[in-house]
């Protein structure tokens, strides 16, 4: 109890020092001052979101020339191509830079993104939009396959080249621990990791061509700011661009110095200017003036598409975006991935005004699925109109989910081994079976589904990306997007022989077929000029016709039932928006073919014909006949199966320095296009071409390079000291981290050193050990701190005779153990045990040893979090945690009190940005030695010290922590309102604040203690006295607020007390930083 | 005392039996088995114009008459709940405004069960939204025959008919407006007009 009263205690040595340490030492936070906060930290419960640790990796490392790779035996074949593609990478990028690698990089792949989240690496959550990451501390590189090749050796030499940026940048480890703070704008870093990565695509240019033509582009002086808040796919590209531009004006020396100069000179304007004599706004002046001219002339040659179409949507929300349509049985409605920049949704909208006429996934997130897959093809909508299929990732995997139409309800969920991504759906026209894109054992391919006996069917097995998947109106074939060589051509897979032919093969990619009616023609995208465009193939014919010449491109387009009307996206003033246009007859198709080559001027030799006549021939050939036609259907070898998955080598090696673009076109034009026999090999055998690098490939097919299992051992992550003096006080921290490579193990180390004129040297420790290897996670800590502080209370007096005070010690030792078990994302079970050994004792100026008091808690805690946060505080969802701890009463000795805590948090959402925001949460604290939790003021948020105060708050209106209770009951209402978005200012320097959000709010709480009559109506007068002894009101404020996000959420709040009955208080304000509850 | 005793227990037998056997009954009603399924197969062969999913539903009545009669009621439940649930999609299509999604799906239900009367009579409804009268003359009349004791099929072809009469009137004999006082709740949208008589 003695440690619990001290009101005539004052802190003697500044916090800030244990809250550095707190923050360091998380998630053991040690750094409390006396043992009631030792409880109480471990009392507090928290929300957040899991991280599902769903499956116990086997990891193994091989390690080439240049560097270590970390893997799964069961995607060997995707690590060997991973060696071979970094390899090939490194030299490319050393190339450019001059630079080597001080050190191997430890990298690590993962054959899915949903395995890629699982990692402990880091232990944020790991959204879909991630597409891997590097870090500078110790150089590791983290990276999912996402199911192309092509693009999975892209993010690969991306996050290589941060890794020799880092090298170049951060040489010793004092420049690793404080590369934040001498870190190049995230443009220049970006820009070069982009450029080193060849080519871009289709996607890539309509974005940057999008951003030119509307006039959108990001001034380079706030672009660093778009990677925090802002159009961050705009902001690479456009970083790219700016990197080729020097490059391709100043010379490619120019790029590969940048970083080098950025060592001396560490100012963007300087550095600009001593490379290229231009400052930043020069530079972004010429370029983007280069750009203009660029893409400009085409509004000669090119239609918007509001010219041969109507928008679906005609919403004008910056944050709208509309993806994968796919019309009803009627042509009436459509059903589309929705997402409003807060949430996402599978919606059923009008054709004719793009409203919304049904919401199919509302309340169904946490419930059925952990989120949306939102991406093209993961929603479709069977032809016999009674079932909507989408994608949603549940656990470790995706999982097709079927809507009835009829019965508004979920009918079905359908999950399979092996296949962790599930993209492109499509219905058979009996609507009895969908095709789709399976990604499992670091390859995807095109697989069959029987809906009603679940049955599964591989149907390809190349280890190329497949997509796009489209039946044939007759049900017997499947027109697919398959990639060859880097590029996509258009495939169709005969169903009753199994046999596949490529029916479009043009020297650009060939995407999204739809098949016509008649089932003679093809509709389809091709990329010709770097332009998405829709096209039409006659199977018969042999010939295709373009159908448009679009400014913004266009991307997977759906054709109506009735096959006169299309659907399709594309990309304009930065979203995704949705077009209907007219699906014309062929005598029209022809006369618009003609007229769009007559209006670009081209040669209609030179594109009408994707294929050479040779090429068309065999093409028919095979289709009839299938002497020629490639069977893709698994081997044996590639069945599914659990304990075989499907082993193919690595394809040919991209080669770095392959063609541009154009340079293919010639080429392929000259009849050099890959023919079926091409096709064949990729499919069959996937040998790796002879005059192509070969990193890993030996003769008999076993690895040239070692491998080995992978031990865990532990490495320094870092270490930091901070120093403080107050008050006649020295205080020395140090805290060392330690980890394995994967982050499965964590060790710390806290010690502080803690000095006076008066005490001894005093030195306290807190260890702790975290092991994240399982789903499960474990924490164990122990600690031995102690505490200082001066006591008014009189030891003596001096020779003046004023009154001596003394110095007390207050010594905690003890261990505490956690342990988390996540159910999924949302929700999870804590447990923990603390024991704490409490002494307090008198130092000086005399020593004397006071009475010990010692504590076991256990705890245990249900934990619900499926709220999604904005800049501000939570957007929409809701969270909850009920918390249940009890003391074990071994002696008098002991601490003996029960915890209860129960905390509901529910946001409605009014509007886009608006919420309505409730909370209702209480505490007791039952027993001989309750604790005592505060109320009233703001819930004062230090971001370095989390368990200075037990304020429960906010209780706005009143002083901090104005009242004290082992009991504490508290509602929260606050309105939430956008009134700034994004807005930049140019002085003093180029800034910007992403959010400023009005507030108005209610709060009614109170805390008491046991004994003591609670009144809950009338509340309490502001004008009124304090309650009589024994007797608590309830406490009511209104107010309003101004929440600013500048660095991080600042709170500027003004608050009334009242009683509802009329009677206000003065305007009291608060400060506070932190979210709102 | 006993007699009064059995009476009540055979009263009360006969009670269960007959809700047992209304139970059965109930979903045949549905089809009309009392009716000649001639005048639908008939009208189906008969009129080339009539979608192509009537003429190959007309197959379903035989087949169901040789099937034994466990298996028909089973079926024919199956068929009625099928029904019910392209009736109520329809209906929300329709408050939705979205006649040619509703059209497009009763169509397709009617592929499945030609001897739903509540499908032909609202199928003949949106028809008549579309302006398409013959068309919706036809299945009111088909309906009409399929269940005759519904006097609502009657009443909508009836009224039909003589709206039809009205249009195509050149004497002025008919009296548009005793016609309209015989139609009470007569409106310009026809669907709100005869929303009463949609049968589910």
């Amino acid at each position: 109890m003695q440690a619990l009263e001290k009101p005539t205690i004052r802190r003697r040595w500044f916090p800030l020092g244990a809250a550095l340490l707190a923050l360091l030492l998380l998630p053991i936070s040690v750094g409390q001052l006396h043992a009631q906060d030792i409880l109480t930290m471990q009392l507090q419960q928290g929300f957040g979101k899991n991280k599902v640790r769903y499956k116990n990796f086997d990891w193994h490392i091989v390690e080439s020339e240049h560097l270590q790779l970390l893997y799964e035996p069961e995607f060997e074949e995707l690590a060997e191509r991973a060696i071979a593609y970094l390899e090939e990478a490194y030299d490319h990028i050393s190339e450019t830079f001059h630079h080597e690698l001080s050190h191997k990089p430890p990298i690590v792949i993962y054959q899915s993104h949903y395995e890629f989240e699982q990692t402990n690496i880091i232990h944020e959550f790991l959204p879909p939009g991630v597409a891997g990451f590097a870090e500078p501390l110790r150089y590791r590189m983290v990276i999912p396959f996402d199911g192309d090749l092509d693009e999975f050796n892209s993010v690969l030499t991306h996050e290589l080249t941060h890794i020799f940026q880092y090298d170049i940048l951060y040489k010793g480890p004092i420049k690793r621990l404080s590369n934040p703070l001498s870190a190049p704008p995230t443009w220049i870093m970006e820009g070069l990791a982009e450029y080193t990565t060849e080519g871009r695509n289709t996607i890539d240019e309509m974005v940057l061509r999008d951003a030119i033509l509307t006039d959108e582009l990001i001034p380079l002086e706030v672009m660093n700011m778009a990677w925090g808040y802002g159009n961050v796919f705009l902001a690479y590209k456009q970083s790219h661009s700016i990197m080729e531009y020097i490059a391709a004006n100043y010379g490619p020396e120019k790029v590969s110095r940048i970083l080098r100069l950025w060592d001396s000179q560490n100012d963007t304007d300087k550095l600009l200017k001593r490379l290229i004599d231009l400052d930043m706004k020069s530079l972004d002046e010429r370029w983007s003036a280069h750009m203009r001219k660029q893409y400009w002339p085409l509004l000669q040659t090119r239609d918007y598409l509001s010219e041969i179409g109507r928008k679906v949507v005609d919403d004008d929300e910056t944050y709208s975006t509309y993806l994968a349509p796919q019309w009803s049985l009627s042509g009436d409605m459509l059903v589309v991935l929705s997402s409003d920049g807060v949430e996402q949704h599978v919606d059923i909208i009008r054709l004719r005004d793009g409203s919304l006429v049904e919401r199919l996934t509302h309340g169904m997130r946490v419930a059925e699925y952990d989120y949306l897959t939102f991406g093209d093809g993961t929603v479709d909508w069977a032809p016999d109109g009674t079932r909507i299929a989408f994608v949603a990732k549940n656990g470790p995997k995706d999982q097709i989910l079927l809507w009835d139409l009829y019965d508004k309800k979920l009918q079905q969920s359908l999950s399979f081994d092996h296949i962790e991504l599930i993209e492109a759906l499509d219905w058979s026209p009996d609507s009895r079976r969908i095709a789709f894109i399976g990604t499992g054992y670091g390859q995807s391919d095109l697989y069959l589904l029987d809906v009603d006996s679940g049955q599964l069917q591989q149907l390809t097995g190349t280890p190329q990306r497949d997509d796009h998947p489209a039946w044939s109106p007759d049900g017997t074939r499947i027109a697919f997007s398959s990639k060859h060589r880097n590029q996509f051509d258009i495939k169709i897979y005969d169903l009753e022989s199994g046999k596949v032919h490529t029916a479009i093969a043009s020297p650009t990619d060939d995407l999204w077929p739809q098949w016509l009616p008649a089932g003679n023609k093809l509709l389809f995208v091709s990329t010709r000029e770097k332009i998405n465009d829709l096209f039409v193939y006659h199977l018969e014919e042999q010939r295709e016709y373009r159908l448009t010449r679009t400014l913004s491109g266009v991307m997977a387009p759906t054709l109506s039932p009735d096959g006169r009307q299309i659907v399709l996206s594309t990309y304009y003033h930065g979203r995704s928006q949705l077009y209907l246009m007219d699906m014309p007859e062929l005598p029209e198709i022809r006369r618009r073919d003609a007229e769009l080559l007559a209006r670009a001027g081209e040669e209609p030799a030179l594109q009408r014909e994707p294929l050479s006549a040779d090429r068309a021939s065999s093409s028919t050939d095979s289709l009839l006949t299938g002497a020629d036609a490639i069977d893709l259907r698994p081997s044996p070898a590639t069945q599914i199966d659990a304990q075989n998955s499907p082993h193919l080598p690595p394809a040919p090696l991209t080669s770095r320095s392959s063609p541009s673009p154009d340079a293919v076109l010639l080429a392929d034009v000259s009849g050099s296009l890959p023919l079926l026999g091409d096709a064949g090999e990729e499919a069959v055998a996937s040998p790796v071409a002879g005059d192509e690098p070969v990193a890993s490939e030996p003769e008999d097919g076993e690895s040239i390079l070692s491998q080995r299992p992978y031990t865990p051992k532990l490495e320094f992550d870092g270490v930091s000291v901070q120093m403080g003096y107050f008050d006649g006080f020295f205080s020395s921290i140090a805290q060392l981290s330690m980890s394995d490579l994967l982050g499965n193990h964590s060790l710390s180390l806290a010690t502080d050193y803690i000095a006076s004129q008066e005490i001894n040297n005093d030195f306290n420790f807190a260890l702790a050990y975290s092991y994240y290897g399982q789903r499960p996670t474990y924490n164990v800590s122990i600690f031995n701190w102690n505490q200082f502080y001066n006591t008014s209370q009189a030891i003596g007096r001096d020779q003046l005779g004023r009154p001596l005070s003394g110095i007390l010690r207050s010594q905690q030792r003890g261990m505490m153990a956690n342990a988390n078990y996540p159910l999924d994302l949302y929700r999870r079970i804590d447990m923990s045990y603390t024991y704490v050994n409490e002494n307090e004792s008198l130092v000086w100026p005399v020593e004397e040893e006071g009475e010990s008091i010692s504590a076991h808690l256990f705890k245990t805690a249900y934990v619900h979090d499926s709220v999604t946060y904005g800049l501000l505080g939570p957007t929409a969802g809701r969270g909850y945690f009920l918390s249940v701890g009890r003391t074990l009463d071994f002696s008098k000795s002991h601490r003996s009190f029960s915890h209860l805590e129960l905390d509901y948090r529910h946001y409605l959402r009014l509007g886009r940005w608006s919420v309505l925001g409730l909370r209702v949460s209480g505490v007791g604290s039952i027993g001989r030695n309750a604790l005592a939790y505060n109320l009233g003021g703001p819930t004062w948020f230090l971001p370095f010290y989390t368990g200075l105060n037990l304020n429960m708050g906010p209780l706005r209106g009143y002083g901090f922590s104005e009242f004290t209770g082992s009991r504490v009951a508290l509602f929260n209402a606050e309105l939430r309102v956008p009134f700034i978005r994004q807005i930049v200012f140019g002085w003093p320097g180029t800034f910007a604040i992403p959010a400023v959000d009005g507030s108005l709010f209610f709060d009614v709480g109170t805390a008491w203690d046991e004994g003591d009559d609670l009144d809950f109506w009338p509340f309490h007068n502001p004008y009124e006295l304090l309650e009589p002894e024994g007797q608590k009101q309830l406490r009511a404020s209104v107010g309003f607020g101004l929440l600013v996000y500048f660095i991080l959420p600042m709170n500027f709040e003004f608050a009334k007390q009242t009683n509802l009955q009329g009677d206000y208080s003065d305007y009291k304000f608060h400060f506070s930083f932190g979210q709102s509850f | 005392m006993k007699r009064l005793s059995l009476l009540l227990f055979t009263a009360l037998f006969g009670l269960i039996l007959s809700g047992c056997l209304e139970l059965i009954r109930r979903p045949q009603e549905e089809r009309g088995p009392s009716i000649p399924a001639t005048p639908v197969h008939s009208a189906a062969v008969d009129n080339p114009s009539t979608s192509p999913t009537l003429r190959d539903t007309a197959e379903n009545p035989s087949t169901a008459d040789v099937a034994p009669r466990s298996q028909r009621t089973e079926r024919t439940r199956k068929q009625a709940e099928s029904t019910r649930q392209v009736n109520e999609y329809a209906f929300w299509c329709i408050d939705h405004s979205m006649w040619n999604e509703a059209r497009s799906h009763m169509e397709r239900g009617l592929a499945q069960d030609s001897t739903s009367t509540s499908l032909h009579n609202n199928l003949a409804i949106v028809y008549e939204h579309f302006g398409q009268t013959e068309k919706a003359i036809e299945f009111y009349r088909r309906a009409g025959d399929l269940n005759p004791k519904k006097e609502r099929y009657q009443a909508n072809l009836h009224r039909l008919e003589k709206l039809q009469q009205v249009v195509n009137d050149t004497s002025g004999k008919i009296d548009i407006f005793d016609l309209k006082r015989r139609t009470p709740g007569t409106r310009r949208d026809p669907y709100q007009r005869l929303k009463p008589s949609f049968r589910r």
